[in-house]
């Protein structure tokens, strides 16, 4: 939570945190400090060890006999031999300059992998060579115009320029470079397997290139010819080159560049991108200043009205500069960093990181060359220094990055000898121009021009993720920076998608500011400009609704060299993050009446604007979004009603372009019959009602005269924990209709059916203590009967429907249903005595004990935990929810326990890395069913640290028992704080099993290996359903919820007529339809207000679960049994592999076999009679039973 | 039934069982007499049938109409497991029920003599027996059945809670006595029993804490740390020690990691 406020309050006021303190220097000191400490007491510590060591070895050198200390040492084996000052450098080095000795070794095999082999190396230096000496031997052409493409043609390349400019002017000719060589990462070494493209330089000779070539898009297009006359070359050479492709260099269009791959088993694994350049000198670097002009707009609109003008073009500017400051840029990187220290491999960190995030390549990227000019930047800065650990450059350029804003004032590359542009430079002129801003060395280029604002963000977002991530204590960081890819999907809490084509994109742009100079600029593509336009608007809209509105950015283009470069992709889809406290706000409150800013918001917002007045007198301009006791799931989808507003009231984008998604999934949390006499939506509202009835049920009982007082009164049902699927409404009862015993609504007995389902909550009243409590267990049960009787007489009095069953009493409060039972905490103590042979007993773990503790008082505690977690994050109930329908959709409802299901979204709130805690319950679905697919169940523990009270050595305890234990233990390891109990003696190693005894009980039972196997495939498939379709307008979302049957033994079909709970299934059908012998010819039902009703319902009524239950025991060791419990009209029910082979008889194991053999007698499941037991079992709810065909 | 079924098995008559006349599965009732070497009123060796392998449908009122081909049946009783003692019973039907048999079970099928044994015994191979009662054994109309009965009669629930009380109440007076009861017997002994023997008591978490803190307290005072130089030493030493064990243990980890493949960021 409190990192996302600080995130919060960071994006709407850029950064009031950092103001105080200057940008990076205060980490250096913090840093500077610790070192000095350490160094301290660690230097101390190693000299000490040191003489030590000396004066031992004297002692032997002398013959003298083993010291007594030397005997310890060795009964404690390595651990107390003296240290070598290698190994205490290392060590010291860990502590100083590492995160901690695990981090620094994952480090170090992360770097190992990702790093390119010297082999490798080799191989494409040899290329290399082979390359450029090829390219020499090319012979020179002929002068030919720049604008034909004849001999294109010939050569079979396709002109990859970008379609409908002008014609450009001037001549081409080609002859061979003068100089070919490596570039960027790959010379700097900072290069990853990641991004597995390679750059080499070409350098033009001087007859190639004119000077004037700056004008009106000659370059770029002459650097195209140049690269298109090599690739025509290449062709006939197969033993150099195995294919060639175009690509984009950094998504920007007008800068398409050929790809080869070498031949050989190098081209695998590594690509090259080939960049010409004009000879050095041949341009004044003056000229690609951003604010001048060197695209006329008589020369692209072909028009002369407006010759005069001369509007700046940034971008052009920047796509030739950056051919020109190329080489300066190589040299300044190659003597600045030499290959294997740890500022190249802080870079690689940085590239891993941010390619994880993919925010390393395509359009808007925050490319490898920033990074390292970065790194070079805080290294001149003296930031960083050579001697500080690859982990801690990294930190440092995080810090970096979320300190300052580029947005506002960018860095400026300072370097020794400054440029005679550097000193010129104005950087205001280049924020004017361009949103961010980070200027190279020769102080022209803007090395983040490429950037868009929205991506800028998303960067320095993930930057302080990052940060927290560090900070916080959990071991697991290191992998969510650098190993957990980042999935867009997963990323937003809801997606915007913005489908346009060519046509609608420009009308949009045509809307814009100065959108002819911004379209030539691009030269035709004006993309970036309509993107960010939308994204401005959509932010605008949004307010402080919003952490962060990130384009999500779909894998740069490339095609063959024979075809023409694909269409321009105008649509865009915007991932969106919100702010949890401000994101459903119905009110969007703008200015006060008599300010200034009234006429900006009223025209931002249009007719949607009103004057309102609010409860402190003040009046305001405001919209309103919705009616006051709107419901969460309804609100839930108000961003996408301010986004479609703003669009088209600002940009006129069309209703039907705008996609949202965020309703898809949520659609299977409603329920038909419950919105009918409830507002019930997604249902967090109808808990948190039935919560409400409890707690005014709960002060009522407290009320109550008994011979004890009650103390407390708690609740272990999966409602008081928001994670009842669907919690039941109150509902009127037609009393015609039904028979009656009292006013219990009873079973018809002659074949009517059950029409709803009720389900209760169960309560449990804790008295005071008192030493009146019978020692014996059936005398207990007897005088929690005896309260139950006397509750049931005073309520009885007062008018409430109440009645009493065995062990609880059936309590009808406010229209919901509850049990209530009385609890004596010692029964767990007492159920755990067993008797010695000796005539006394002693206390020992039973089966019945673990199970009341875990019901009374584990329970309890946990749901508490939980129902907390629902008031910290808003979208919890929803989440969990979601994550159990699912999991009952695909019949795997008690193969994998409900609380497993709770605590594994428990776990994806807590640790929510790498992203941020899940604001919508459809992204905590979609990374639900992601750890479902990617988790280890083998080695991964997972310790739900609810209300963080987990103590550290419990943690440390627990890692330990997990990889000692790890095969005792159930398949699935989760632990709560709440499973484990309080000990006298921390030390007694006794007394410490039983604290540890009941970790990962909820998953003890269930789920097998197998179940864990099967789940981790169904989510899977519907992850991949998820990512190929969810974008997608019309898709049906259901899908995902509707089980196949294909790989069950034997399905058997439930009629519907009795599946009480038929309202809950994925696809509800209308059961009211149906005839029911009784209504016919009875009264209108009276309509009464459900909570004014005093008729009992049937309650906890669940034919289908009945059912089920009967074939698991009778059945259960020979078959699993498959169910949806939410109104599944099938069981699917799989044999187990040992059933179907023949078994040596043994009569004691019989059940459910046959004998067979004439003299050797075996047993065979006896499948027949099974099969019809099937059928006989479910009387009058079976119906079909189908076989799978073999 | 299928052809290759025996007849005698280990002793076991098998006997096909179905559920109705239209059923086509059959299941295999096994059953002998009843033999074993203790020896229980309830189940008497001559005249007790045992039955294994009975399916889930199966209730007393079914079995008793069955046998009673074979003779005039006195009681079936139903366990889970083979049980040679007296079945469960209870007096307080509504306060401690009597555990269900569900699932498949075994069946004491007791008849009033050992003629019905006999009869029982000699019959006929590929005999098939039918099961279907007059009231509902399973299936919808059961469940609804089992939901109405479900419900207690408060008069009755209290007379039996006032009667168990009272036995509870007697039981207990009477352990007060026959412990108070130092007299001498017949043979001149006097049996003593601790007066003392009170179930261990459960400790309370508040407790729990305050001797830990009294604990910790005390040791505190006790020892004098950083005072003679061996102490520092031994502290820094052990500091080292702690490091590298922390250090083979994060290797041990690394190890472990770098086999399921946890470097691979692609």
């Amino acid at each position: 939570m409190h990192d996302v406020e600080q995130i919060g309050g960071d994006d709407g006021g850029s950064g009031d945190i950092d103001s105080d303190n200057n940008p990076g220097s205060s980490e250096e000191e913090v840093s500077g400090e610790e070192e000095t400490d350490e160094e301290d007491g660690f230097g101390d510590q190693g000299k000490e060890v040191q003489e030590q060591a000396g004066s031992k070895r004297a002692l032997n050198d002398q013959g003298g006999k083993p010291s007594k200390s030397a005997k310890i040492e060795g009964k404690d084996g390595k651990l107390y031999q003296t240290p070598t000052m290698e190994e205490l450098n290392v060590l010291r080095e860990t502590q100083m300059l590492y995160h901690s000795n695990l981090f620094r070794m994952q480090m170090e095999e992360l770097l190992g992998e990702v790093s390119m082999k010297d082999k490798h190396r080799h191989q494409l230096q040899d290329w290399l060579t082979r390359f450029s000496g090829f390219l020499s031997t090319l012979p020179k052409t002929k002068e030919c115009l720049l604008q034909s493409t004849d001999w294109m043609q010939e050569k079979g390349v396709c002109d990859p320029a970008l379609t409908g400019i002008p014609g450009v002017q001037g001549r081409f000719i080609f002859a061979p470079p003068t100089k070919v060589e490596f570039v960027g990462s790959f010379s700097a070494s900072t290069v990853t397997k990641l991004n597995k493209a390679i750059d080499v330089m070409v350098t033009m000779p001087q007859e190639c290139v004119h000077k004037l070539d700056w004008r009106d898009g000659r370059w770029l297009s002459k650097r195209i010819k140049y690269s298109a006359w090599i690739a025509g070359s290449l062709r006939e050479k197969p033993d150099l080159v195995a294919s060639q492709c175009w690509t984009t260099h950094l998504g920007v269009s007008s800068r398409p560049t050929l790809q080869v791959t070498p031949s050989g088993d190098i081209g695998k694994k590594w690509k090259v991108n080939i960049f010409p350049v004009p000879p050095a000198d041949i341009f004044k670097p003056l000229r690609f200043l951003p604010e001048k002009c060197n695209l006329h707009l008589k020369w692209f609109y072909g028009d002369a009205e407006e010759a005069e003008k001369q509007p700046p073009t940034p971008l052009y500017n920047w796509a030739c500069g950056v051919d020109v400051f190329m080489p300066q840029h190589s040299r300044l990187i190659q003597t600045s960093l030499s290959p294997g220290s740890n500022l190249v491999q802080g870079i690689k960190l940085l590239k891993i990181w941010l390619a994880q995030r993919r925010l390393d390549r395509g359009i808007g990227c925050f490319s490898g060359h920033v990074v390292t000019m970065l790194v070079l930047h805080l290294l001149h800065m003296k930031k960083i220094n050579g001697h500080m650990s690859p982990y801690q450059i990294f930190r440092s350029v995080l810090l970096y990055l979320t300190d300052g804003d580029w947005s506002v004032s960018g860095p400026k590359h300072a370097t020794s000898i400054p440029s005679e542009a550097m000193v010129t430079t104005n950087p205001q002129e280049f924020h004017r121009l361009y949103p961010v801003v980070f200027i190279d060395s020769s102080g022209v280029l803007n090395l983040a021009a490429t950037l868009t604002l929205a991506d800028y963000k998303r960067v320095r977002h993930e930057a302080e993720l990052a940060l927290s991530f560090l900070s916080s204590s959990d071991t697991d960081n290191f992998e969510s920076l650098f190993i957990k890819k980042v999935e867009m999907l997963q990323f937003s809490d809801q997606i915007l998608c913005l489908q346009l084509k060519q046509k609608e994109g420009l009308e949009v742009l045509s809307r814009t500011r100065n959108h002819r100079e911004v379209r030539m600029d691009g030269l035709g593509d004006g993309r970036v400009a309509v993107w960010s336009e939308v994204v401005r608007v959509v932010e605008e809209g949004l307010g402080d609704r919003k952490l962060l509105v990130a384009p999500l950015r779909s894998d740069p283009e490339s095609w063959p060299l024979d075809q023409v470069p694909p269409k321009l992709q105008w649509s865009i889809n915007l991932g969106l993050i919100f702010n949890p406290h401000a994101a459903w706000a119905l009110l969007t409150k703008g200015p006060a009446a008599d300010s200034p800013e009234v006429t900006v918001f009223r025209e931002f917002w249009g007719e949607k604007s009103s004057l309102r007045r609010f409860q402190d007198g003040s009046f305001h301009e405001a919209v309103l979004w919705g009616d006051p006791n709107e419901s969460v799931g309804k609100r839930r989808l108000i961003p996408e009603e301010i986004c479609r507003w703003v669009l088209r009231q600002q940009l006129e984008i069309k209703k039907k372009s705008v996609h949202f998604v965020n309703r898809q999934t949520e659609a299977l949390l409603h329920h038909q019959a419950y919105e009918k006499e409830f507002l019930y939506a997604t249902g967090e509202e109808a808990t948190v009602s039935f919560i409400q009835a409890y707690d005014s049920l709960s002060r009522k009982l407290r009320s109550l005269d008994l011979p004890l007082k009650i103390s407390a009164v708690q609740s272990s049902s999966d409602v008081v924990r928001h994670s009842r699927v669907f919690p039941t409404v109150p509902r009127a009862i037609d009393a015609t209709d039904c028979d009656l015993l009292t006013n219990h609504v009873v079973s018809p007995l002659d074949g009517g059916h059950c029409k709803t389902f009720t389900y209760p909550m169960e309560v449990m009243l804790l008295l005071e203590i008192s030493g009146k409590w019978p020692d014996d267990l059936s005398a207990i049960q007897a005088i929690k009967t005896e309260f139950h009787i006397k509750m049931w007489e005073m309520l009885k009095i007062d008018g409430i429907t109440v009645e009493i069953f065995q062990t609880y009493l059936q309590i009808l409060w406010e229209g919901y249903v509850f049990h209530v039972k009385v609890c004596y905490m010692r029964e767990i103590y007492l159920c755990r005595l067993v008797d010695t042979p000796d005539g006394d007993c002693k206390e020992q773990e039973t089966a019945a004990a673990t199970r009341l503790e875990r019901h009374t008082d584990i329970l309890p505690k946990f749901s508490t935990a939980l129902a907390s977690m629902q008031a910290d994050h808003s979208s919890f109930s929803g989440a969990v929810r979601l994550c159990k329908r699912w999991v009952s959709s695909q019949l795997l409802c008690g193969h994998l326990p409900q609380v497993a299901v709770e605590l594994l979204v428990a776990y994806l709130y807590l640790v929510p890395a790498p992203y941020t805690p899940p604001h919508t319950p459809h992204v905590a679905f979609l990374r639900f069913l992601h750890l479902l697919v990617h988790t280890d169940w083998k080695t991964t523990p997972f310790l739900v640290n609810l209300n963080d009270a987990f103590t550290v050595e419990d943690l440390v305890e627990l890692n330990q028992r997990f990889t000692s234990q790890r095969s005792t233990l159930p398949s699935m390891f989760v632990v709560t704080p709440y499973d484990l109990r309080n000990i006298k003696n921390t030390e007694d190693p006794a007394d410490k099993d039983k604290r540890y005894k009941l970790a990962s009980h909820w998953t003890r039972a269930a789920p097998l290996p197998q179940i864990l196997y099967r789940s981790k495939q169904l989510a899977g498939a519907a992850l991949d359903f998820f990512s190929a379709n969810l974008l997608k307008k019309t898709v049906d979302i259901k899908t995902v919820f509707r089980p196949s049957y294909d790989d069950y033994d034997v399905v058997i079909h439930l009629e519907d007529y009795h599946l009480s709970r038929l309202d809950e299934a994925v696809d509800p059908q209308n059961t009211t339809t149906k005839p029911s012998p009784k209504k016919i010819g009875s009264n209108p039902p009276q309509m009464v207000n459900p909570k004014e009703d005093h008729t009992m319902p049937i309650v906890m009524f669940d034919p289908a679960f009945l059912y089920v239950k009967e074939l698991r025991e009778s059945y259960g060791h020979l078959a699993l049994f498959f169910h949806d419990e939410h109104g599944g009209q099938v069981v699917g029910v799989v044999w187990k592999p040992a059933a179907l082979t023949p078994q040596e008889l043994k009569i004691n194991t019989l059940e459910g076999h046959k004998v067979v053999g004439v003299k050797e007698f075996k047993q065979v499941m006896n499948i027949d009679a099974i099969l019809s037991d099937f059928k006989n079992l479910g009387v009058g709810l079976v119906g079909q039973i189908k076989l799978k065909k073999t | 039934m299928c052809t290759d079924t025996p007849h005698n098995v280990q002793g076991f008559k098998v006997v096909g069982l179905k559920y109705d006349n239209e059923s086509k599965g059959v299941h295999q009732l096994l059953w002998k007499p009843h033999r074993v070497k203790m020896y229980s009123k309830y189940k008497p060796a001559d005249c007790t049938l045992f039955v294994v392998n009975v399916p889930p449908y199966c209730t007393t009122e079914v079995f008793q109409r069955l046998f009673s081909v074979y003779g005039k049946v006195r009681w079936v009783f139903f366990h889970k497991k083979p049980n040679s003692g007296p079945p469960p019973t209870t007096k307080y039907p509504r306060i401690s029920p009597l555990p269900v048999v569900t699932g498949f079970k075994v069946a004491y099928v007791v008849f009033i003599d050992p003629s019905g044994l006999k009869a029982a015994m000699s019959v006929p191979a590929h005999t098939v027996l039918v099961a279907s009662s007059s009231s509902p054994l399973t299936g919808i109309n059961k469940w609804q059945a089992e939901y109405n009965e479900n419900m207690m009669l408060v008069c009755i629930t209290r007379q039996e809670v006032k009667d168990l009380m009272e036995e509870y109440d007697r039981k207990t007076q009477a352990k007060k006595e026959a412990a108070g009861n130092l007299e001498a017997d017949e043979d001149g002994w006097v049996t003593v029993t601790s007066m003392k023997k009170k179930k261990p008591r459960l400790a309370k978490v508040g407790e729990l804490k305050d001797t830990k803190s009294k604990k910790r307290k005390n040791k505190k005072k006790q020892e004098l740390v950083n005072f003679y130089a061996f102490q520092t030493r031994q502290a820094r030493m052990d500091n080292l020690a702690q490091l590298r064990k922390k250090f083979d243990e994060d290797k041990k980890r690394i190890t472990q990691m770098k086999a399921s493949r946890k470097f691979r960021p692609y």
